[in-house]
């Protein structure tokens, strides 16, 4: 069940409507709980076992945490959370990847081995909604938050279906509170969340989808295609993947909103970024901002010199690159990340250009020069990200470096209409603003005519199979 | 005003306004909105001995009328756009003065994964649902086969839902009317059902896929890859609706199959070996489930198997509607005694 289906809209407009009849509170997340478990059950019912096993795990650490006092017993719990967690991650998600190696270090060794694999699908959702688990015991751990002592509760924090296939990653200091009151829906929420879905909606609907086709196209077959089409199937992606991924986000944080929950929002425009730790404050914040307080502080951020600093910017976006997928271009695309961040850090400190940062001439310049440089690094890096593999990555890559001639032209007229349309967007809306936000405080004839342009681009232009989310394998 | 008063009515003129500007574009792009138009070509009056089940590759793949006029024979249908037997099936219950019923199938019509706009409005949902359930079919396709029906109803209010592709087409079409005096541009409209007249009349029928611009052929390729999600199979509701049609042909007189091919193009491109392989056991499946049935096999005419016989990558083109009308001809010198 994917937001964008007419499945999704009748569960949905059935879970307002029974919500909106129960009078009892508890009861009423009971059936939160019990839809958002019909929700991932939609897509595999065994699979519910997990959620279940992490929010077991979790709870049971939270409550020990809240008991004891004692620091090492604590790191005890915390580390038992942790492994429980990453251990369930790891299975699924890396058991085959680390045979695969090991199968190929074996017989670069010169060994005669017949590899084989474990036969194990991997649970949708799984890298959220564990990461999500574990901003409950690391918060309590760190005292940050009062443990929960309702099983329930914290089973529909983890399980909340608006966020559980692929985020936000909502912080338990921000999920957990809003189910302990009882939210009452107003006006605003509803109309402010029907918004953002509708905004989500267009996003998915009418621009991801409609250039996926194409995208796929250029990237089946590098090999046949000349330097502009390559670089316009490179375009197209990162449209896709954006458009995709922050759709998917306004969806999961307009239908919340509509039954009066706050998710954090989890982008911001973010190839207007003029550098790319600013591309990280606006793409996918909710994992960003994870990595960030969980990982780079915990590994001593910048707290112990430069070096450090640097390296533990590489390792984090190492192991970013690696959550996104159990494949060496994900470590490459989490490493090419990495390195750009630390030269970036470097680039801060040094900044041999300050005396110039006055001229308003320069400033031009210089933002224009960094905006192209860094989405320069970030085209590189989706390139690596959605290639097939790594030896196709290599030829995509140098084909368009050489701007290759031989091989077919192949014009999309929808990636070239989204990145006009995209570059507009770019162009026209200031990067920090929030339409979905804004569009509240308007007329009501501004109002009117903005949902109706929606409305239309979506029963209009829209792809009537939507397909799943990228995010979704993640 | 309060503010959910505010909303109901924002919700309310969002919704009357776009219902109204959806139902404008397609009555202005010329968008098809009813599921199916009746047609009959050949001598005499009233209802036709024959009833041809077909999709808008039949109705280019073989000049009917002609057909009509050289066999002396009233021939009736229903064009239904991207129809299939599923959808043939509905009609075949209106043709009761059918005496023969010719039935044109290919790899395309039969392949479960091109469904139909029209289906929910013509298959009733009680048939989905036993056909889905007689098949096996998985979830996922299931979901999207049943997800068809709700759809209906949406678009009463919306006619351009789910239909993105005509809105485009029509839009580029328009587009190109008003640039077509400065800049030659070739069109990329779609298929029309037409069954009785001749493939010359439309000057797209001319055109053949061997002289389209490598661009426009992998746009082609893309949107017919989408549009199936990249996969053939032969063995779900279209397989037993086809089975049922053959079944109820032969209790009303006799049947005649006609296979019709795809471009090479097509083939190279979607008919793996094995989708092939599924492809045959499919029809010999039908072959021996209704022994008597005939078949006429224009798929295995070397003369066809060459992209400058088709318009499109499925649909033949006026010269190669010429070549299969008179293999087709030729192997029906009998059909007159089929009545």
């Amino acid at each position: 069940m994917i937001f964008t289906s007419l499945e999704f809209v009748l569960f949905f407009v059935a879970v307002l409507l029974v919500r909106s009849c129960i009078r009892n509170f508890t009861v009423e997340k009971w059936f939160l709980l019990v839809a958002s478990y019909a929700f991932y059950m939609s897509w595999n019912i065994p699979c519910a076992l997990l959620i279940i096993f992490t929010s077991l795990v979790d709870y049971s650490v939270g409550v020990g945490l809240g008991r004891i006092e004692d620091e090492q017993k604590r790191k005890l719990l915390l580390v038992v959370s942790i492994v429980a967690n990453l251990g369930v991650l790891g299975y699924f998600k890396y058991t085959n990847f680390l045979l695969d190696n090991i199968w190929w270090g074996l017989t670069s060794l010169g060994f005669h081995v017949t590899p084989w694999y474990y036969n194990i699908i991997l649970p949708v959702g799984i890298s959220f909604f564990t990461f999500q688990s574990m901003t409950y015991t690391i918060e309590t751990y760190r005292r940050n938050i009062q443990p929960c002592h309702s099983l329930r509760d914290f089973m529909l924090f983890v399980a909340f279906f608006p966020q559980l296939l692929a985020g936000p990653i909502n912080r338990a200091v921000d999920l957990l509170p809003q189910f302990k009151q009882r939210i009452r829906v107003t006006a605003l929420d509803f109309e402010a969340g029907l918004a953002q879905f509708g905004v989500g909606a267009v996003k998915k609907l009418v621009i991801s989808d409609r250039i996926a086709p194409h995208v796929d196209l250029i990237f089946g077959a590098p090999g046949n295609y000349d330097g502009f089409t390559l670089l316009q199937g490179l375009l197209g992606y990162a449209i896709q993947i954006y458009c995709d991924f922050s759709g998917y986000s306004d969806m999961a944080i307009g239908s919340a909103r509509m039954m009066g929950f706050r998710f954090m929002e989890n982008f911001q425009m973010p190839y207007s970024a003029v550098s790319i730790t600013e591309f990280w404050r606006r793409w996918h914040i909710s994992l960003s901002t994870w990595f960030r307080d969980y990982l780079y502080a915990s590994l001593g951020g910048n707290r112990k010199g430069s070096a450090r600093t640097y390296l533990n910017l590489v390792l984090t976006m190492l192991l970013c690159g690696l959550w996104h997928g159990a494949s060496w271009n994900f470590v490459f695309w989490g490493g090419l990340h990495g390195i750009s961040l630390a030269i970036h850090r470097a680039w801060m400190a040094w900044d041999p250009l300050i005396s110039l940062n006055n001229r308003p001439g320069f400033q031009l310049l210089w933002t224009l020069f960094s905006r192209f440089l860094t989405l320069g690094v970030v085209l590189v890096g989706w390139l690596f990200f959605r290639a097939q593999s790594w030896t196709s990555a290599v030829e995509y890559l140098s084909r368009l470096m050489v701007w290759s001639h031989d091989g077919t032209r192949f014009v999309s007229p929808f990636i070239l209409s989204a990145l006009v349309a995209i570059l507009l967007t770019h162009l026209v809306l200031h990067k920090d603003r929030n339409w979905a936000q804004e569009i509240l405080q308007r007329s009501v004839p501004v109002r009117i005519m903005n949902y109706t342009a929606l409305v239309l681009m979506i029963t209009g232009l829209g792809a009537m199979d939507a397909a799943p989310f990228i995010y979704f394998q993640f | 005003m309060n503010r959910r008063l505010e909303l109901v009515i924002i919700i309310s003129v969002v919704v009357a306004i776009t219902a109204i500007i959806s139902r404008s574009i397609t009555a202005s792009l010329g968008i098809e909105t009813t599921p199916s138009g009746y047609w009959v070509t050949g001598p005499g009056a009233g209802r036709a001995s024959v009833f041809l089940a077909g999709s808008s590759l039949a109705g280019d793949g073989l000049a009917w009328k002609e057909i009509s006029d050289v066999l002396n024979l009233r021939i009736e249908g229903w064009g239904v756009a991207g129809s299939s037997p599923s959808e043939w099936e509905r009609f075949q219950h209106l043709a009761t003065q059918a005496k023969v019923t010719v039935l044109v199938v290919s790899s395309y019509d039969l392949n479960e994964y091109f469904l139909s706009d029209f289906r929910a409005e013509v298959v009733p949902l009680g048939q989905t649902i036993k056909d889905l359930r007689q098949s096996r079919a998985d979830w996922p396709y299931s979901k999207r086969l049943l997800s068809l029906y709700p759809l209906t109803y949406l678009r009463m209010l919306y006619p351009t839902a789910g239909r993105s592709d005509g809105v485009m087409v029509g839009v580029r079409e328009n587009l190109r009317k008003l640039v077509r005096a400065v800049f030659p541009l070739e069109s990329e409209a779609g298929p029309t059902l037409s069954f009785n007249e001749t493939a010359s009349t439309q000057e797209y029928k001319k055109e053949k896929i061997s002289s389209w611009s490598s661009g426009r052929m992998l746009r082609r390729l893309a949107s017919l890859r989408s549009a199936c999600q990249g996969k053939h199979a032969f063995n779900g509701p279209k397989r037993l609706a086809f089975l049922r049609m053959l079944r109820q042909a032969q209790e009303q007189g006799r049947a005649v199959v006609v296979v019709l091919p795809v471009s090479p193009l097509y083939t190279k491109e979607f008919l793996t070996p094995e989708v092939k392989r599924e492809f045959e056991e499919a029809l010999t499946e039908a072959q021996h489930s209704v022994p008597k049935a005939r078949w006429v096999h224009l798929d295995q005419l070397n003369e066809l198997n060459s992209n400058e016989y088709f318009w499109d990558l499925v649909h033949m083109n006026s010269y190669g509607q010429k070549v299969a009308t008179e293999a087709f001809l030729g192997q029906l010198m009998d059909f007159t005694s089929l009545q």
